[in-house]
């Protein structure tokens, strides 16, 4: 190339290096405001089939859809019905693409529990997820969890509990709140039977025998109280004023030991026996 | 089969000296640097966004190998009539197909295990210092096992390619036609299980037949799809794995037998 015609390209260079930089900052003032504007864009396509377009790619395709997620969570825009529909869809495509994803699951609850007020659809997904991950005692914690505090589904509730404390490594508290909803339900016996076999197994601590130890005698001491309110009821149509009067009757010989508090705690008009204070 | 050896060497050369193959690696590379960045962006289990670019990255490019690379070179040599030169000399059809894959096969390998150590050490690299978000039973004997099929897989589809290749001859053809049967081969089993499971299908007795067959003709591509199972470090079953490959294995050979026997009645001249 001749030096003449090199002398000619610099300016050249300089001019559309010039241009480019002043346009770059023209597109980057306008877009500013895109980010605002910024709207979730999820696939209408049933999540079955969102499987057959990411082929061996769907992992790739699942993260992808988290980060979208993400990023329109965090734009803290308000959300409206229509939006939160299209959130859930995305997260069933997500579960669809990838049922194993622990951020999955943690989004899901966090959102579409809490903030989409959508319990029924976050239960359904976290099953999914539960149901992948049976070594993983958070998503049967949440599923419980969203049944007790926003269903007011107990039997439920202490169902998903009881069922996911025999997971290795969780809590023991899970047990014990398995153990509460399961009375607060009516499903006293069935709890006692499960914290019964949850005390053979050899990798539990002391701490955690001796939790599940003071429920199940709990539970034994509702189950047997309300056993003779039943039957005070069934004798005198009517509830007994106080646990005391099953004793004056004869239908137990003494109130049984409560490993919580110094007696059981009981509520005359609904006939129910409670071993706390907490309904 | 020295022969046989002496195309497979002689292709695998010429693959390697292809610029473009150092472009699917600088791309590849590119994509694990991707990856540190992309992985930064979750809070849980990181390890399992880091396996799943790594892998899906060696996957991607061994795939752009084959459609772009693979397919052109036989395509080359056939259009070019460079394939008479070979088989002017005491060389047999079947002998050339045969050195040809083998030599295909060889830079796949090549490639995959380049970016697979590459995966590998993206996803060290991705996960360093945040050990606490690695999925709980990950290994990296899992993560090898992937790469292993995955790369088999690949081999798969070379060899789909190459049979798409004797019958047109045409690359452009023979492109479109081995990515229609990667897309099936990836989709065949997921399709069926939507149709046999809908209900909106329950009735249609042919569309049953006809996807019954397809998945027969087709391979099933998703079994050798080992990503999640890398990723999570999932329980894998020795006698599945060993189906699988026997599978692969035997996918393999039909498809080439099919290629000698189509090329075997191909008009050179």
């Amino acid at each position: 190339m001749k030096s003449k015609t090199v002398i000619m390209l610099i300016p050249l260079i300089g001019l559309l290096v010039f241009f480019n930089g002043v346009s770059r900052l023209a597109i980057k003032e306008t877009r500013k405001g895109i980010a605002l504007n910024y709207s979730l864009s999820v696939n209408p396509l049933p999540p079955d089939l969102i499987k057959i377009f990411a082929g061996e790619f769907k992992g790739l395709a699942a993260d992808y859809l988290l980060l979208e997620l993400g990023s329109f969570m965090g734009s803290d825009q308000a959300i409206g019905s229509k939006n939160w529909e299209k959130i859930s869809l995305a997260f069933d495509q997500t579960l669809q693409l990838d049922p194993y994803f622990q951020q999955t699951y943690i989004y899901v609850q966090g959102l579409l529990a809490w903030d989409g007020d959508m319990p029924e659809k976050a239960i359904s997904l976290l099953d999914i997820s539960r149901r992948h991950r049976p070594w993983d005692w958070r998503p049967g914690y949440y599923m419980g969890f969203d049944y007790y505090y926003f269903l007011k589904d107990y039997s439920k509730a202490s169902e998903i509990f009881l069922d996911t404390a025999k997971i290795k490594g969780a809590p023991v508290l899970l047990a014990a709140l398995g153990g509460r909803f399961a009375m607060k339900s009516g499903r006293t016996e069935a709890a006692i039977v499960l914290l019964k076999s949850m005390l053979e197994d050899p990798e539990l601590d002391k701490e955690g025998e001796r939790e599940i130890s003071d429920r199940i005698a709990a539970l034994r001491g509702v189950l047997l109280l309300e056993n003779a309110v039943k039957k005070y009821k069934s004798r005198h149509n009517i509830y007994p004023p106080s646990l005391e009067t099953l004793i004056e009757q004869g239908f137990i010989r003494q109130l049984p030991k409560n490993p919580y508090s110094d007696r059981y705690y009981y509520d005359k008009e609904a006939g129910q026996v409670f071993f706390d204070e907490i309904r | 089969m020295s022969k046989i050896i002496l195309i497979a060497w002689i292709s695998f050369k010429e693959g390697v000296r292809n610029k473009a193959l150092y472009g699917v690696f600088l791309l590849g590379l590119l994509l694990f640097t991707a990856n540190i960045v992309i992985t930064g962006m979750f809070s849980w289990e990181l390890g399992k966004v880091a396996v799943d670019i790594g892998l899906s990255v060696v996957s991607f490019s061994g795939l752009v190998i084959i459609f772009f690379l693979s397919i052109n070179a036989v395509s080359n040599d056939l259009e070019g009539k460079t394939v008479y030169l070979i088989l002017s000399r005491p060389i047999n059809k079947f002998q050339y197909i045969l050195g040809k894959y083998l030599g295909l096969a060889l830079i796949i390998m090549l490639s995959s295990s380049i970016l697979g150590s590459c995966a590998a050490l993206s996803v060290k690299l991705a996960t360093y210092g945040s050990e606490a978000y690695i999925p709980l039973h990950f290994s990296w004997s899992t993560f090898f096992l992937g790469l292993v099929f995955l790369t088999l897989s690949l081999l798969l589809v070379l060899s789909m390619a190459l049979f798409w290749v004797c019958i047109t001859t045409h690359p452009f053809t023979a492109v479109l036609l081995s990515i229609v049967s990667y897309f099936i081969g990836q989709n065949v089993e997921n399709v069926k299980n939507i149709i046999t499971s809908s209900k909106m299908f329950v009735d249609n007795a042919v569309l049953t037949k006809v996807i019954d067959y397809v998945s027969w003709i087709f391979p099933n591509l998703a079994a050798f799809d080992l990503k999640t199972t890398a990723a999570y470090g999932l329980p894998v079953h020795t006698p599945y794995l060993i189906w699988v490959a026997v599978y692969g294995l035997s996918y393999i050979g039909i498809c080439l037998v099919l290629s000698v026997l189509i090329f075997e009645r191909r008009e050179l001249a």
